[in-house]
């Protein structure tokens, strides 16, 4: 282990690593770019690169990624990847306040936290825990995405009933395409680009950023800047203060963790079941959506646990997770290294290395995020009629990336004028994302579980499985919870 | 019904705010939304279509208590400040729309540099006469950067255009 910290320390290698972040920053931060295309894009260059001096790059800049998406959610409320979307729940209306670099250094603290935490937990603990998401099948998934729907309660608004008929039209919008079994189309329409369903990109960006331009534009006579920069002299001082009380930090750590490891579940439910606990558990829950550097803290910290913590199948089992994972099992097979329970004792020094370089690319996070945030937050410091053209150029850019065809582009158009209308009539967006990012996760468990209980004869597939049955417990206090905590403060506010 | 839309008086003065129940018309949208869902699919025969079925029927069953909710309450709550409101909205949006649509035919670099150009000067630029020389000299420069980046550094290639 420490011959790897020792490698990941050598001069090159910590070069590699700040250009790693470097670069996984500004794919992050770019709209439509996700943090899958720039493994892809950079596998290429680690083949001429001695092993642990490409996975060292690779690991940083995987990092780095989960970290950049946060600053386009931050400033202009548009997740740079799906797992900065609960990120934008606090972070643009500190933006908007004036407290944008905090918000940003508060996330970049966060991130660093999380890959440090999930980072460690690779290090030590990843046999026990790639046990513990073998435990994990179909119905565990099911309720698991159930659980994560109840955040609905606490992105709702104004109303709880059109946060969950949001919620509802987002899982409906999540069913477009081919079924995940059988094959059937469905709600295509006879369009063949609907066949591989809505792009979560292009959806996200116009669900937030179409109707946030529209807004602007609409109010633009009443504020010429999204955001006054307000210097923050004392921007560590108000961050500590929500840092010192160390709950939401190790909370959101063991969330990512263990989400991460999941198979298949990713960084964005991470950040989700995280922001959603960080609400359940505040003294004050009033202050969440409205700019709560605790919201932001949550969401980074779990998604940024969650990226070292998807390496955990790959490393131990050779089972890659997610799609990062994917390409880094491409990349380590490349290299003449077989993933699986063998790889820590045969390559120990490269497999460690690559962990520690996780964990490096945390640190590193921190200084480059703490030297960029005033400078990020000048840069919107444009007038509004400037801004407003520039933003709706990358919407189009980052809907268009991500699988290359203006369909997509459409697509998030129509999406984000449905958001516009939705956001009018009081119905909030982040919850038809919540729907569209969970709806797979809960369709597929739900799917699944059925067949089980088919071939098995009985319906008790859910209810006979401890795991299942804690998450089903959870899932059901959580939302008896959330009606309960909305009805109350309905009848406070009407009171 | 009788809320949904009728106007009310500004209380501002420069025109008359749109103003509807909220409730009731989120009602009818997911009403009208779920039933379309369902209908669309071939009902409960198919393993594939009990998700999206359960989605739809809770999306109506939602629809109707949010519309009886809204009847009863027979609020309203503003959706515009005044028809002008509407208008500049309705501009903007079929200008974005414009500008997606044509960038298969001129291509995305000029594309973005002339929606850039427009938008800033239409949103309020052109009151600021010195602003407009660097809009346009910016505009094409971020145009091309963003170009060269997303083809040179990521092999994202942006449409070319079929005209230019």
């Amino acid at each position: 282990m420490f011959d790897g910290l020792l490698l990941a320390l050598d001069p090159a290698h910590l070069l590699l690593i700040l250009a790693g972040v470097a670069g996984g920053v500004l794919i992050g931060a770019l709209p439509g770019l996700t943090a899958t295309m720039g493994a892809a894009l950079l596998v290429p260059f680690t083949f001429v690169m001695e092993p642990s001096a490409g996975l060292v790059m690779l690991g940083a800049m995987y990092v780095g990624a989960m970290f950049g998406d946060a600053v386009p959610a931050v400033l202009v409320n548009v997740p740079g990847t799906p797992s900065a979307m609960a990120t934008a729940f606090d972070g643009y209306p500190l933006s908007e306040q004036g407290k944008g670099q905090r918000a940003i250094i508060a996330a970049c603290w966060a991130s660093a936290v999380g890959a440090i935490i999930g980072g460690t937990a690779l290090l030590v603990m990843s046999p026990t825990l790639a046990a513990a998401a073998l435990a994990f099948g179909p119905p565990e998934f099911f309720w698991l995405g159930a659980f994560a729907l109840t955040i609905m309660g606490s992105v709702a608004g104004s109303s709880f009933f059109r946060g969950l008929g949001g919620g509802l039209f987002g899982l409906l919008l999540s069913t477009v395409g081919i079924a995940p079994a059988g094959g059937t189309s469905r709600f295509t329409f006879g369009f063949y680009q609907l066949q591989g369903g809505v792009s979560l990109a292009a959806a996200l960006i116009g669900l937030f950023a179409i109707p946030q331009l529209i807004k602007l534009a609409e109010n633009r006579k009443q504020r010429t800047r999204i955001s006054q920069y307000v210097p923050e002299r004392r921007v560590f001082r108000h961050i500590w203060s929500e840092l010192r009380r160390p709950v939401t930090l190790i909370r959101s750590s063991v969330l990512g963790t263990f989400i991460g490891v999941l198979p298949g579940s990713g960084a964005s439910l991470a950040g989700i079941v995280s922001y959603n606990e960080a609400v359940r558990w505040s003294k004050d829950r009033t202050k969440f959506g409205k700019g709560a550097v605790e919201g932001v803290v949550s969401v980074e910290t779990a998604n940024n646990a969650a990226a070292p913590a998807s390496m955990v199948p790959l490393l131990s089992l050779g089972v890659p997770g997610s799609n990062v994972a994917a390409i880094f099992l491409g990349a380590l097979l490349f290299h003449g290294l077989e993933p699986g329970p063998s790889l820590f004792d045969d390559t120990p020094e490269i497999v460690f290395a690559f962990v520690w370089a996780m964990i490096l690319g945390g640190i590193a996070v921190f200084i480059l995020g703490r030297v960029m945030a005033p400078l990020l937050v000048r840069a919107i410091q444009a007038p509004v009629y400037a801004l407003i053209p520039v933003i709706a150029a990358l919407t189009m850019v980052g809907s268009y990336a991500v699988r290359g065809n203006m369909f997509d582009t459409y697509m998030m158009f129509v999406l984000g004028i449905v958001g516009y209308v939705l956001m009018k009539i009081g119905i909030p967006v982040a919850a038809v994302a919540l729907g569209l990012i969970l709806g797979p996760i809960v369709e597929n468990g739900l799917d699944v579980s059925l067949q089980m209980a088919e071939t098995a004869g009985i319906f008790t597939v859910f209810f006979t499985r401890p795991i299942s049955l804690v998450l089903m417990a959870l899932t059901v206090l959580s939302a008896l919870w959330t009606v309960y905590s909305n009805v109350r403060r309905s009848s406070r506010t009407e009171g | 019904m009788n809320d949904a839309g009728t106007t009310a008086p500004a209380g501002t003065g420069t025109g008359r705010r749109i103003a509807f129940n909220h409730d009731l018309l989120s009602g009818l949208a997911l009403i009208i939304l779920g039933s379309f869902a369902y209908t669309w699919g071939p009902g409960w025969g198919e393993r594939t279509w009990v998700f999206p079925n359960m989605v739809s029927w809770l999306m109506v069953g939602l629809g109707i208590l949010l519309a009886v909710i809204g009847l009863a309450r027979r609020t309203r709550e503003k959706l515009f400040e005044s028809w002008r409101a509407a208008v500049d909205v309705s501009w903007f949006s079929a200008s974005v729309l414009a500008f997606f649509l044509l960038i298969p035919q001129i291509g995305y670099f000029v594309a973005t540099w002339l929606f850039m150009v427009v938008q800033a000067s239409v949103l309020g630029g052109r009151r600021h006469p010195a602003a407009v020389g660097l809009i346009i000299v910016v505009a094409g420069l971020l145009a091309l950067g963003m170009y060269q980046l997303f083809g040179g550094a990521f092999n994202v290639h942006l449409p070319e255009g079929r005209w230019i």
